[in-house]
């Protein structure tokens, strides 16, 4: 079963997304703060993340920048789920590695498109390219 | 001399009461300034505050429908309906008032950019399509020629034809709401005119001069019969104004109304777009680069000297290596041998076209895993994804999409990333426990040095300082209080972060002692592996911290 992580720290939305998915047929962890999610995309290792960027303890960008650069996780896809819509807010997402960008309230069937996508890529765009670590 | 005085005395209590006044009038405009910041960032916070908890509403009314559908309760399928919709108009409205009381502080960024006026068109047709067929209205698109570039706030722009058009969608029942636009020439510079027809309600010429005022519906009965507050338009109207632009309308009671806005096709004092890249006007970038030399070589094929000079002038702006090739054969040849990080590619070139130097590119198992990203005027996206291609990009290029599409091939090989690295010295006698924390803190890419005793961990820090220590306190032959005294004793190890961790209760006389050396005490089996590389982070990486700033409204997000 595909496996998603979900980090949010407002409890509602993050049950919320959680049930939503788990609807879909999505098997869902969670984590409630950037240093947590870390720990959860290295013990958990998601098929995909779903990153909320203003997140306690440590934000969403330094999580992902983390989680792009840490060999074990690097190639798990993320998407930025944001309440910004300045495209220097998509701008700033995809600097640190983000793969793709939603903004918040979040459109729930654009978001499952966008994971479709990223999913069924699977990273083929360019995994021999890696230099092994 | 009494009168000398006098004047002197005269005088400087007019300097005073000058300076006096002066003063006043700095403190005055300070606290208008403090004002204005704290006006703007409590509606920053009160908008996120808001739609925080709206965004669950939302989410699990969609999922009640679900529900609803699937347990066959389709007897509460309005009512449910009924809250999303309700939540849907809470957040439009929400967003509304954040947007009018921006623009109102005068905290409305634009963010220009080129946009080509087609494809938004595009895609506000397909946004507006729904409302406007909900309520059996016709949505007929005057043919569009092709109207070129704008430069402009596209966000802006679509905000305030959605408005247009959803207004018009809302007060038309089984009507006809067309959409014309056009380009004119001018001397002055172009403008787009845009038209928004309906052939509904209407709007007497009385109700007109109260039409772009916040919160006046034409009439107070049109709120209990239409909805909303009228502030589409009004937010339209201002997002115009910004725009350099102007919104009017002319309207027949019972026949319908004519919404006109013209919007000037560029911004004062910025370059007018033309089929010259505009790359000038977004270098330097204010985004920290991330770029790296020595990663990233970008292969650049492009046999238009013009177009070649312009993108490696970008890219090498962005700290990216370039190397260029004329012609198709020479670039399938370059990039055998450079092996880049990515090619972009020109579609029309003489001798052998873009389409057939990328069917080469990827027939060479060699080559053939390279990122390609086409550039191209004409737009033959799904021929380009058929054959192979990384991603696409139509001419004149945006240099920050281009930069934005070389970064995700850039991320996957993380050389290039400024990453705060470090070693830290884990001192635990539990060698499960010990094993487990090293695989965890190294997986997440530190360098992690062990020791299993208290000596042991001495030496190592004293022999090679650390950047931080995890310590246990019940350490055998030597225990962790006396490791960090000998530590903090010792020149090389006075200020190095330590974290302990400890299975005692301490004494309040041990923890005294502690809080003035170590930066954190973690109490075993009661804190979260997570707390504890959340401290690392903290403890580890100044620098990093200071990377990513956090975006101002981030803090509440």
């Amino acid at each position: 079963m595909t496996k998603i992580l979900v980090v949010e720290d407002d409890i509602a939305n993050r049950e919320m997304l959680a049930r939503r998915l788990q609807w879909e047929g999505y098997q869902v962890v969670t984590a409630e703060n950037g240093a947590q999610a870390i720990v959860r995309a290295i013990e958990e290792h998601p098929d995909l993340i779903l990153m909320d960027m203003g997140l306690p303890v440590m934000n969403g960008w330094q999580a992902t920048h983390r989680i792009k650069s840490t060999s074990v996780t690097r190639l798990i896809p993320i998407i930025a789920l944001t309440a910004f819509v300045l495209s220097s807010d998509r701008e700033k997402c995809l600097n640190v590695g983000c793969d793709d960008y939603e903004t918040k309230p979040v459109d729930f069937a654009r978001l499952i498109a966008k994971m479709r996508g990223l999913l069924a890529d699977d990273l083929s765009i360019d995994v021999s390219a890696v230099p092994v670590a | 001399m009494r009168t000398y005085q006098k004047s002197i005395d005269e005088a400087a209590k007019h300097a005073t009461q000058r300076e006096l006044q002066h003063i006043k009038s700095d403190a005055e405009r300070d606290a208008a300034k403090a004002a204005n910041l704290a006006k703007s960032s409590f509606l920053a916070t009160m908008s996120h505050e808001l739609r925080t908890p709206l965004s669950a509403i939302i989410g699990y009314s969609e999922l009640l429908q679900l529900q609803a559908q699937h347990f066959k309760h389709d007897n509460l399928l309005p009512d449910i309906e009924k809250i999303w919709a309700s939540g849907k108009h809470l957040l439009a409205l929400i967003n509304d008032v954040l947007d009018l009381s921006k623009i109102e502080a005068g905290k409305m960024d634009l963010y220009l950019e080129s946009i080509d006026m087609n494809s938004l068109l595009d895609d506000v047709v397909s946004s507006a399509r729904p409302l406007i067929e909900k309520n059996k209205n016709n949505f007929v698109i005057q043919p569009l020629n092709e109207l070129g570039m704008l430069y402009s706030d596209s966000t802006k722009v679509r905000q305030i034809l959605l408005n247009l058009l959803s207004n018009a969608a809302k007060f038309t029942d089984a009507g006809t709401i067309t959409l014309a636009v056009e380009r004119k020439h001018a001397q002055a510079g172009d403008q787009f005119h845009f038209r928004v027809m309906d052939t509904g309600i209407g709007i007497t010429s009385e109700q007109l001069t109260q039409l772009f005022q916040p919160f006046t519906q034409a009439d107070a009965s049109t709120t209990r019969k239409y909805g909303g507050t009228g502030l589409g338009l009004v937010l339209s109207r201002r997002l115009s104004e910004l725009l350099g632009g102007t919104i009017s309308v002319k309207s027949t009671i019972e026949v319908g109304s004519c919404f006109e806005f013209s919007l000037p096709a560029t911004q004062a004092g910025q370059p007018a777009p033309s089929i010259e890249p505009h790359l000038d006007a977004i270098v330097p970038n204010n985004q920290p680069s991330l770029m790296n030399d020595t990663l990233g070589t970008v292969l650049v094929i492009d046999d238009d000297p013009l177009a070649r000079d312009v993108i490696t002038r970008y890219l090498v702006s962005q700290g990216l290596h370039v190397e260029t090739a004329s012609t198709g054969a020479e670039g399938i040849r370059r990039a055998r041998e450079l092996q880049p990080i990515a090619i972009t590619l020109d579609v029309v070139m003489r001798e052998m076209d873009g389409w057939e130097v990328l069917t080469t590119l990827k027939a060479d198992p060699a080559i053939s895993h390279i990122p390609v990203i086409m550039l191209t005027i004409v737009d033959e996206q799904r021929k380009g994804f058929a054959l192979g291609v990384a991603d696409y990009l139509v001419k004149p290029v945006d240099g920050m999409q281009l930069v934005a599409l070389l970064n995700q091939y850039r991320k996957v090989s993380n050389a290039g990333l400024a990453l705060p690295h470090g070693e830290i010295l884990l001192a635990e006698d539990d060698p499960q426990l010990r094993s487990m924390l090293a695989r965890l803190l190294s997986d997440a890419g530190w360098a992690v040095a062990e020791a299993a005793t208290g000596p042991a961990a001495l030496e190592s820090a004293t022999k090679h300082r650390p950047d931080m220590i995890i310590l246990d306190l019940m350490l055998p032959e030597m225990d962790g209080i006396q490791v960090i005294d000998a530590l903090r004793a010792a020149s090389a190890g006075k200020d190095v972060p330590i974290v302990v961790i400890t299975a005692k209760d301490l004494t309040a006389l041990e923890r005294n002692h502690l809080n003035s050396s170590v930066a954190y005490i973690l109490q075993k089996g009661d804190y979260r592996l997570d707390d504890l590389l959340g401290m690392v982070y903290e403890l580890m990486s100044g620098h990093f911290q200071n990377q990513y700033q956090q975006h101002p409204e981030a803090a509440h997000d």
